[in-house]
């Protein structure tokens, strides 16, 4: 148990950390848009997995001599436009139609999209396995040396990890620094007075849900890698994380649930060391502990409500 | 002495607990049927199964359509049902109603605890709490093999059942005690919904400051709520495990979840008939019928999209459920005839 | 806190047995009338049948005793009638096919109608005729003759048959009513004589709470007077005070003491005092924003005060302090009130609506609503009985198997009022009653209010904007401002003190 292991087992955790935080990204980007928790948000990951699982061998096989990852990398560009479509399909034709109902109701249809989709994969896709390549050659691991200390990483989640962190530094600065960004912000925090105010607060929850879809997507393909040949359940843990990685840091926020999806898998990590078979649940009820001692979230503002 | 005996008749068959009889009746049928040859096996077992997916659906039914409470966490509870019978019968050996009363007394506790935690939680956060604690439960149940076998499962070859003991092929006499079971939580179910205490959970449902002011504590009813369909879970799983001999981790998944919640809003979240018809459909139907077309046997999971589709159409036009629908219908049909009968009898008092 | 002590405790065991007692008792009471009217009309079914059934047989025996040609016309009629009933429809439908057709305006259609119509009579009445001369083939027409004496005796042993069987069933009903009396008398007896123990030593009990209270007071007083600057004394005692007040007083239903509420730093409330006089109607004004609704949650407990005391003397006689009671225990102490916003029960029924009212009043275990044992069934009667008498009373009897989604407001408002009335509360608080409402109806509802208040004889604390309302009914009234008190008083001092002009009235 040295300092190096346990800087090892912090780097280990780093790219789940990265794909947990661009799925919750997702999660909460459509809850504060939306008031809605998106509990479709894995299934669609999940679908534009196999999307790239299908065209990756479609491009090898159409462009002679072109490289595994090039092939890769053109696979998810269209497996997130298919997100960012079935994300805007959505929001505009089933949750808009759905606008008179209450978010309870929202929600539900959100766990019939789920059971849909899982319905429709194996339908649209066979049911021969498939896998999505690494990023790069697994043979090889990038290596750190950090203060002395040998840290090492495989190629593929040093590259995730990098992707993850490009795209959520670009997510973050555009909601700060752009006009979307500032709709976003103004629908979240009340979207009838930002209609008045003149944001237009459709095109604003569509791109939303478009924009969660691709984030899906792309935290799909990086994860799936790890996880062998793809199921339509295979974001299913991560997803569960993901919502409790938001409550954990609280909903009110948009950087609160990311440190949540730092936390989470962290804290997995380093119990996984120690406890083995059994982080899974001491995890878990830590999480239910916290959440019961703060229930708006570490890092939740609490709205108080008029009688 | 015929007009009293007739309207004493007429009483019987209009009071609700007739429609179970016959509704108990009827299963009990199938099962003969079956016995004498008439039916073939897998469609009884898959009735059976049904019958036990309707009973964790009509627990989930006061939970979320009178108290209005969102929980996720059916599957892993209806799991510990599951494995709790297996080890008192199997590994200790003690009767089945031994089981059943450390079956009512964890449920009490573990309900308890949700209901504790729901008055710190509220709405979708719950949803998503007790979603965390059905993922803890399928995750003691792959890792306590020798409780629950992991994910190899758990097997009960022989059962002894009122003194006689049952092969593993012998499900008939757990079927009838199933049907049986059955009546007793629709009547349960239809008896609590029609009392004071449905109606004080239907107040803290619509309005926690009217029914607090009006005597309806919040923390006992959220509490009472969670602890009865937790019971009615745990009962669930102790019957699946009773009737299908054996159990793995993975059944007790978050699409069982999604799939009872499916059911009852399918169905009519406030009504016994409605979360039948919702039972059937989603849980009976692939089960029951589509499992022989050859489409549905390459690709098992279509009927998934049925399920989801309907939930969604359901939520989005009619979500009053099913039997809203039916119930809607028949009231149309009935002013159809009105309205003919008036076209042909001219308007006065028909 | 009076609730932490032994004697609390032994205070609220006691009581909670003499609730239970006094409800045992008014139960059985209670369920004596229903359980006679449900017996009565048993019987009186029972009769009835007996009745219908000797009729037939009369019947046929009258017609034995008379001649064949008396007998062959009175057959007639019989099949006449039978016929009648039988082309009934038929007729109607003819009928109305003619007044169609003739509706459409033309004329030779309308003609062709009217002779279709008469054709079609004239075919029925053949019908008809032919029937009736079949007749006179009947059997029964050859059958031997009755005579009237064996018609009358026969007549005599029926009518005797159904008067024994009429004193039979008084009897049974009577006897079986008496034997309820006696039981219920009895029970009520022991209850009656376990509830005087009780009493006895509850009243001992507060004896010596009282006596108590009375010497922490002398203490409190004689601190004081040692040192006259230490403010929280001054709280204090006149929190006793105020207790004692309310003890000795019977005019006083409800005290007010130093009562003060903040939200994170800001004060809503700020030590407001006042006392509600017994059966009055008290009003409390004041501009938006001037706290009232805070004062009105600190009262009903949906929000617990930062400092102060409000003390009650609930319907057992004691005075209590409402803040040692959760929000759903203030309606077992006597206070209902109702919501700005009219909060009913949307999935529910009106009636249903009252039930949920009078939930507080329910004793049946969580087993008994489970298996509805007859104990449900029978509280179930006398509540909704209550409930349709209420209903009744304020002219709402008719709407009872609405829902609540689509009745003008005024109605749903009425309701809410009823909806109060279930569990015979002493305080109603009324949450701006008159909002939404236009002039007809307020005045509508004044009367209301004093006609209840004058009916269940229930003091009525009124928060309000309408000073209409509140100058017209309210026997006193207090304005407040900023969350302190500016003014209290009868409406008249009201309308000409300086202050409330300024604050609220607009300075006229």
């Amino acid at each position: 148990m040295t300092i190096e292991s346990l800087l090892q087992l912090f780097v280990n955790g780093l790219s789940e950390s990265f794909i947990l935080m661009l799925a919750t990204m997702g999660i909460v980007i459509i809850f504060k848009t939306s008031y809605t928790t998106n509990f479709s948000q894995g299934m669609i990951a999940a679908f534009a997995a196999f999307v790239v699982a299908t065209l990756v061998p479609i491009f090898i096989n159409m462009i002679p001599g072109i490289q595994t990852v090039t092939a890769l990398i053109l696979s998810v560009f269209c497996a997130v436009i298919v997100a960012f479509l079935m994300g805007l399909f959505i929001d505009t034709m089933i949750l808009r139609k759905a606008k008179f109902i209450h978010s309870a109701g929202k929600q539900i249809i959100t766990m019939g999209l789920v059971l849909i989709l899982s319905g429709v994969i194996p339908l649209i896709f066979g049911v021969i396995p498939m896998t999505i390549p690494f990023l790069a050659d697994t043979s090889t691991a990038k290596v750190f040396s950090f203060f002395g200390m040998r840290l090492s990483m495989s190629y593929h989640n040093y590259y995730a990890s990098i992707i993850a962190f490009v795209v959520l530094t670009i997510v973050f600065l555009s909601l700060r620094f752009t006009k979307w960004g500032l709709g976003v912000r103004a629908t979240a925090s009340n979207e009838i007075v930002a209609n008045m105010m003149g944001v237009n607060t459709r095109l604003i929850t569509a791109m939303s849900w478009a924009i969660a879809g691709g984030l899906g997507a792309l935290a799909a393909s990086l994860y799936a890698p790890n996880a062998g040949s793809l199921t339509p359940a295979l974001m299913n843990t991560i997803q569960v994380d993901a919502f409790l990685a938001s409550v954990l840091g609280g909903f009110t926020s948009f950087y609160g649930p990311l440190v949540g999806a730092v936390l989470l898998p962290m804290t997995n990590i380093y119990v996984k060391y120690f406890y083995g078979l059994w982080s899974k649940v001491i995890v878990y009820s830590l999480l239910l502990i916290v959440v019961l001692i703060k229930p708006i979230g570490l890092f939740g503002k609490r709205i108080a409500k008029k009688v | 002495m015929m007009i009293p005996i007739r309207r004493q008749l007429k009483k019987w068959i209009h009071h609700p607990y007739f429609g179970f009889l016959i509704v108990a009746f009827i299963f009990v049928l199938v099962q003969v049927a079956n016995t004498v040859g008439l039916l073939g096996t897998s469609q009884v077992r898959a009735i059976g199964l049904t019958m036990i997916y309707f009973i964790i659906a009509l627990g989930f039914t006061l939970l979320l359509g009178y108290a209005g409470l969102a929980s996720l966490g059916t599957a892993g509870f209806v799991g510990f049902g599951a494995y709790l019978l297996g080890n008192v019968m199997r590994v200790l050996g003690l009767p089945f109603i031994a089981a059943i009363l450390i079956g009512i007394l964890s449920a009490i506790v573990l309900g308890s605890l949700i209901g504790f935690i729901s008055l710190r939680i509220e709405g979708m956060y719950l949803a998503i709490i007790t979603l965390a604690v059905s993922e803890v439960f399928v995750e003691l149940f792959k890792n306590a093999v020798s409780l629950t076998g992991g994910t190899d499962g758990f097997r009960i070859p022989t059962l002894t059942l009122f003194g006689r003991t049952l092969g593993i092929l012998d499900r008939a006499p757990v079927y009838f005690m199933l049907t049986f079971f059955l009546l007793l939580i629709m009547i349960a179910t239809f008896n609590l919904i029609n009392s004071p205490i449905g109606r004080a959970m239907l107040a803290i449902k619509n309005s926690d400051s009217a029914g607090q002011a009006m005597g309806v504590g919040l923390l006992k009813y959220r509490i009472l709520a969670f602890v009865i369909a937790t019971i009615y879970a745990i009962i669930g799983g102790m019957l699946y495990m009773m009737y299908y001999r054996s159990s793995i981790p993975d059944t007790w998944s978050l699409a069982l979840s999604l799939n009872i919640l499916a059911a009852v809003i399918v169905g009519g979240s406030k009504s016994i008939w409605g979360v039948l018809i919702g039972v059937f459909l989603i849980f009976g139907l692939d089960t029951m019928v589509l499992k022989d077309i050859q489409f549905f046997v390459t690709y098992p999971n279509t009927t998934l999209i049925f399920s989801g589709a309907l939930i969604i159409l359901i939520v989005m036009f009619y979500p009053g459920g099913i039997i809203k629908l039916l119930v809607n219908t028949k009231y149309r049909i009935q002013k159809m005839i009105q309205s003919r009968k008036e076209y042909l009898y001219g308007k006065d008092d028909l | 806190m009076e609730k932490m002590t032994y004697r609390g405790f032994l205070k609220r065991y006691y009581r909670s047995r003499i609730e239970r007692y006094m409800f045992l008792i008014e139960s059985l009471h209670a369920y004596l009338p229903i359980l006679e009217s449900n017996s009565q009309k048993k019987m009186n079914q029972s009769l009835e049948d007996l009745k219908v059934m000797q009729q037939k047989k009369l019947d046929h025996a009258y017609f034995l005793t008379q001649d064949p040609e008396k007998r062959l016309s009175i057959l007639k009629e019989d099949l006449r009638e039978k016929r009648n009933q039988k082309y009934y429809w038929t007729l109607r439908a003819i009928k109305q096919k003619r007044k169609r057709l003739e509706a459409k305006g033309d004329e030779t259609i309308a003609h062709e109608a009217r002779l279709m119509e008469k054709a079609a009579l004239g075919a029925i009445e053949n019908k008809i005729e032919t029937a009736l001369n079949r007749l006179s083939k009947h059997p029964s027409l050859s059958k031997p003759l009755m005579e009237k004496a064996v018609y009358e005796a026969l007549e005599k042993t029926l009518s005797d048959a159904w008067l024994n069987h009429q004193q039979e069933r008084l009897n049974r009903h009577q006897k079986r009513l008496n034997q309820e009396k006696v039981k219920v008398s009895k029970k009520a007896e022991i209850y009656q004589t376990r509830l005087n123990v009780l009493k006895e030593k509850l009243t001992h009990l507060e004896g010596q709470l009282l006596h108590e209270e009375t010497e922490r007071l002398e203490q409190l007083s004689e601190k004081k007077k040692e040192d006259p600057t230490y403010q929280a004394m001054d709280h204090a005692i006149d929190h006793l005070n105020a207790k004692l007040r309310l003890r000795e007083n019977q005019d006083i239903h409800l005290t007010l003491s130093h009562l003060s509420m903040s939200f994170a730093g800001l004060k809503a409330v700020d030590d407001l005092s006042f006392d509600v006089k017994k059966g009055s109607i008290f009003g409390l004004i004041g501009p938006n924003g001037a706290g009232k609704t805070t004062v009105f949650n600190c009262i009903t407990q949906f929000y617990k005060p930062t400092s102060g005391a409000i003390y009650f003397k609930n319907n057992k006689q004691e005075v209590v302090s409402l803040l040692d009671y959760p929000v759903h225990e203030i309606i077992k102490q006597g206070i209902v009130r109702t919501f700005q916003n009219v909060e009913l029960i949307w999935e529910l029924n009106i009636l249903d609506n009252m039930l949920v009212g009078a939930h507080s009043l329910y004793k049946s275990s969580l087993l008994t609503q489970l298996l509805h044992l007859p104990m449900l069934k029978r509280e179930e009667e006398v509540v909704k009985a209550k409930a349709i008498r209420i209903l009744d009373s304020l002219g709402l009897l008719s709407y009872k198997d609405f829902y609540p989604l689509g009745l003008p407001y005024g109605i749903l408002k009425k309701i809410e009022l009823a909806r109060t009335l279930m569990t015979d509360p002493q305080l109603i608080i009324l949450d701006e009653p008159a909002a939404g409402l236009n002039d007809q109806e307020t005045k509508a509802l004044a009367k209301t209010i004093k006609d209840i208040q004058k009916h269940h004889g229930c003091t009525i604390f009124l928060v309000e904007h309408d000073m209409e309302l509140v100058m017209d009914i309210c026997d006193e009234i207090c304005a407040i401002n900023f969350g302190k008190k500016i003014a209290i008083g009868t409406p008249r001092e009201i309308q000409s003190h300086p202050e409330v002009r300024e604050a609220y009235l607009g300075g006229e």
